[in-house]
């Protein structure tokens, strides 16, 4: 537990829009996939989970709807929008160029 | 749309959320407890992530703004009679405050469809040897004003009075009130068309068919509103006429005017005399220059007056400049400003009872207050809660008072004159709404500050301390002051109340030289020449005298109190003095009237001497006039007016010496041109004049009204084509006169009282509280032999000498400011002994009121019990 990693706030936003572009899911679902692909090195604190769906709801770059899960339970499914689409390439791109970025001045000399 | 909002279920998301991470854990193997728990301890706190979930859609402050409205409202309504009462007192006086803005700006504030009203001046010539204060120029003299350019950058005229036009149209023959102006006019006023144009200066030219500008007013009830009828040509009584333009809506200048006329060639047609020259009824209205001020544009024209080689038979002529608006607005205007600031007093009188109000509850909760602070609240908790308190009773009042704004208005459109320019089309618009919202943060934040500065004192210690009474020292000695404050403010309202209330009983009681009740006039037109009206007028009056229910009727040709200058002066000439046309320069003009002989006891005018006319003064008897008591005093001073000669030049043809009139009788003055304007009047029998008597006055048994149709009737039968207009009783015309002075004297009246009664209540309830507090110490003293009367003085001490300070300050106050109360005094002088007088009475009678329950109550503090009281 103690080796995970914590995330940024900015970066968060980042992987749920990657972990949407696979397919919609919810909250849990997110939670989920963002564990599993990273081999479970990041710590994500759930509960910083919701606030950042809503940041992104109010961005426009994620939708919701009701559906009905596995277990025939509500939850709200979130899936990405077009602006959404764009704006994670976007994000994908800084987010590459800054670890390049960081990458060089950290080389040793 | 989707009309959902993300935040909802969000406390369904986050449950279902742990429970899937709980059901994992289960299939990973753990126990269902333990997995519940790392499943609780994984997501973090609930509540964090959900307060954090809402700060992305709402800013904390204004969660935390709903979540202290929302307890504030909880915490008024658990105090009903606290909420009750301030909020009735806010919301009375934020609705009178908004109707009286609404009348205010319906008035004076919006714009008039004038340019830069303020840069313009209406003139004219005062003649102070004549006693004239106001004297109209001829349109030479005009002209001689538009040549001092420097001055002004235009100069237009108009008449001084309204003539009736008759229009002829066979299904509703009507007269129309016209006005004569210079081509130049609207252009001066920069006031464009609504539909068509204005005149331009080739329309001087006197053609067959005259130029016209219909009035708004009449252009929607005659016209039906059809821009078409631009181009159309009526016809009037005088012949044809051209409509070549629309008014737009809110031009009414001059007041009550229907049609716009070219003035040159009604002038230029006069026969017999130079009318451009000779005949003088214009005023001027013109446009400053920018740099120009108007008493630099006064002396400039009196320079030019004085040099003028026309003055001849004019001496002593003086020039006089009336700003555009006060013109215009006339008294209605001082009234309205006063009447604003006398109802801002009286929500600042308000605002210190409600003030007082949420001090009592400041203190009583101040127990509840420091145990919050004692357990780690804010220091600005207490001023969040206390100002949103005050916010909220602030916006409910204000709300409701905007409501009772509406009835307000009403009553204040009742009673205001009748012809109060543009008062009929005041609402309570936008602009007010937001004068009020205003309003409302103004009384929040003054009820509040006063609060939060005592709670300051409050000691903490203390607070958790003491026993929770309702009042402390210091808290006392505020409302102490609050009170003295509210009765400087009330000093003030009450003074300028008296004083227009004796202004109003003046006015009531004022002889106006006729009796009112009763009487009904009508202006008819039977359109036919001057004489031959006359003759057909004494005929419909000798038929009308058999009908019943009537006891008099007579025609004139001027009106008491007609609307505005309207009148004739007539230059006299006295038997004895030289006949030529200078010497009568010397002499006052008189006000000349030409009247049926029914026309005295119809008004019930009074005789003093010598008799009245009868039907035998007829056209081919001796002339003879009937002179009013002031004119026989200035003529012939201590001399028998009965049997002296005079002669009228304006109104006589042909060779003077033979038109010499014998003065037969004396009756007493008449207010024909205004309330406060008493001229010289002269009657002559209408039989004996060429002047139109277009009044019929009537005096009946019952009300006037009911027989009009007869009379109406009765008319026709004489001539079919007779015109029947302007039916009023005098009793309205007299209303109409006074109606500025009724609507100031009422509304000062309410709030001064609602004043006085606001102050008694708070003195009231400070006096209590402060017996309550101090019962103990009075017991004490009591026990140990003290009087009554060194305990009143004692309970009295603090209160009594801020009631005093307050009330030595308001007058003080009124004293320096009734001088501005000016046009609206009516014969009162702004320090009137009585007036002074009586508010400091009502002063003394508020207080002592006040006073008798709590006096009452320390008298009967019995020691024993009180001491064996425990808190």
């Amino acid at each position: 537990m103690e080796d995970r990693l914590e995330l940024l706030q900015g970066t968060l936003d980042l992987l749920i829009l990657r972990t949407l572009q696979l397919g919609p899911t919810h909250g849990h679902g997110i939670a989920k996939a963002i564990q599993r692909s990273s081999e479970d090195a990041l710590l994500v604190e759930e509960g910083s989970l919701y606030p950042a769906l809503h940041r992104l709801l109010k961005r426009g770059w994620i939708t919701y709807e009701e559906g009905s899960s596995e277990n025939n339970r509500r939850a709200k499914f979130y899936r990405l929008t077009p602006k959404g689409k764009k704006q994670l390439a976007v994000e994908t791109t800084k987010w590459e160029k800054l670890a390049q970025a960081i990458a060089r001045v950290l080389r040793p000399a | 749309m989707r009309k959902r909002h993300p935040l909802n279920g969000l406390d369904d998301e986050i449950r279902d959320h742990i429970d899937r991470e709980a059901l994992d854990n289960v299939a990973m193997g753990m126990h269902p407890l333990e997995a519940r728990r790392a499943a609780l301890r994984k997501f973090g706190a609930p509540l964090r992530t959900h307060e954090d979930a809402r700060a992305v859609w709402i800013p904390v402050w204004l969660d935390t703004l709903r979540l202290e409205v929302r307890q504030g409202i909880r915490s008024l309504l658990r105090s009903p009679g606290y909420l009750l009462a301030s909020v009735l007192t806010v919301a009375l006086t934020l609705g009178a405050n908004a109707a009286i803005f609404s009348a205010v700006h319906a008035v004076l504030l919006s714009p008039l469809p004038i340019r830069e009203p303020d840069r313009l001046v209406v003139g004219w010539e005062i003649n102070r040897s004549r006693n004239q204060s106001v004297v109209e120029i001829s349109y030479r003299d005009f002209e001689a004003w538009q040549g001092i350019g420097s001055t002004f950058a235009e100069v237009a005229a108009f008449g001084s009075s309204i003539w009736s036009l008759s229009l002829e149209d066979d299904i509703d023959p009507v007269r129309l009130a016209a006005v004569g102006v210079s081509s130049n006019f609207f252009d001066t006023l920069g006031t464009p068309p609504l539909w068509g144009r204005f005149f331009r200066a080739e329309d001087d030219r006197s053609g067959v068919v005259r130029p016209l500008v219909l009035s708004h007013r009449v252009w929607r009830t005659r016209f039906a509103a059809d821009p078409a009828i631009v181009g159309a040509t009526i016809v009037t009584g005088d012949g044809p006429a051209e409509i070549i333009g629309v008014a737009p809506a809110d031009f009414d200048f001059p007041r009550g005017v229907d049609v716009w006329l070219p003035v040159v060639p009604v002038l230029a047609g006069v026969a017999g005399i130079d009318g451009l020259r000779d005949v003088s009824v214009l005023f001027t209205v013109a446009r400053l220059h920018e740099a120009t001020s108007a008493q630099t544009a006064e002396a400039n024209l009196q320079r030019m007056v004085d040099n003028s080689a026309s003055i001849g038979d004019r001496f002593g002529t003086a020039v006089q400049l009336t700003p555009f608006l006060e013109y215009e607005l006339g008294p209605v205007r001082a009234a309205l400003w006063w009447l604003w600031a006398a109802v801002g007093l009286l929500l600042l009188v308000a605002c210190g009872n409600v003030a007082a109000l949420m001090l009592g509850r400041t203190v009583q909760h101040r127990r509840e207050h420091a145990l919050r602070r004692a357990l780690g609240a804010s220091a600005t908790a207490r001023w969040r809660s206390t100002g949103v308190e005050a916010l909220v009773i602030a916006v409910v009042g204000g709300l409701c008072g905007l409501v009772a704004a509406r009835w307000f208005l009403h009553a204040i459109v009742a009673l205001a004159p009748d012809d109060a320019p543009r008062l009929a089309g005041a609402t309570v618009s936008l602009t007010v709404v937001g004068f009020t919202f205003i309003l409302v943060l103004v009384v929040a934040f003054l009820t509040a500050s006063v609060s939060l500065l005592q709670a300051r004192r409050l000691s903490l210690v203390d607070a958790l301390r003491e026993s929770g009474h309702a009042v402390t020292g210091t808290s006392l000695k505020t409302r102490a002051w609050l009170v003295g404050a509210q009765v400087a403010l009330s000093v003030l309202l009450m003074t300028g109340a008296g004083l227009m209330l004796r202004s109003y009983l003046n006015l009531r009681h004022l002889n106006l030289g006729f009796v009112p009740e009763n009487v009904v006039t009508f202006e008819i037109d039977s359109r036919r020449a001057g004489a031959a009206h006359n003759e057909w007028a004494a005929a419909l009056v000798a038929r009308l005298e058999e009908m019943r229910d009537i006891d008099a009727v007579g025609v004139a040709h001027v009106r008491p109190l007609g609307l505005g200058a309207i009148g004739t002066d007539s230059t006299i000439v006295l038997e004895g003095q030289p006949n030529a046309r200078t010497s009568a320069g010397p002499n006052p003009l008189v006000n000349y009237n030409a009247v049926s002989p029914g026309y005295f006891p119809a008004m019930r005018i009074r005789l003093a001497e010598g008799r009245l006319f009868t039907a035998d003064d007829g056209g081919r008897s001796r002339r003879v006039v009937v002179v009013s008591e002031s004119t026989a005093r200035t003529l012939w001073p201590n001399q028998d007016p009965l049997g002296r000669r005079v002669s009228l030049l304006a109104v006589s043809e042909g060779d003077p010496a033979e038109s010499w009139r014998t003065v037969i009788g004396v009756v007493g003055d008449v207010r024909y041109r205004g309330l406060d304007d008493v001229r010289l009047d002269i009657y002559e029998p209408a039989s004996q004049s060429s002047a139109r008597a277009g009044y019929l006055v009537v005096r009946s048994t019952r009300d006037g009204l009911a027989i009009a149709g007869a009379i109406q009737a009765e008319a026709r039968r004489v001539e079919p084509r007779a015109i029947f207009n302007g039916t009023i009783t005098m009793e309205a015309v007299v209303r109409r006169a006074t109606a500025t002075w009724t609507l100031a004297a009422w509304l000062f009246g309410l709030f001064a009282v609602s004043a006085v009664v606001l102050v008694c209540v708070g003195l009231f309830s400070t006096l209590s509280l402060e017996v309550t507090r101090r019962s103990r110490e009075f017991a004490l003293r009591i026990a140990l032999g003290a009087r009554a009367a060194d305990i009143v003085r004692r309970a009295l001490g603090t209160i009594g000498g801020c009631v005093l300070s307050g009330a030595a300050i308001g007058l003080v106050l009124a004293v320096l400011t009734a001088g501005f109360l000016g046009r609206l005094l009516f014969e009162i002088q702004p320090v009137d002994a009585v007036t002074y007088a009586a508010v400091v009475c009502m002063i003394a009678l508020t207080a002592g009121a006040a006073c008798l329950v709590p006096i009452h109550r320390v008298t009967r503090i019995s020691p024993v019990d009180e001491l064996r009281r425990i808190d």
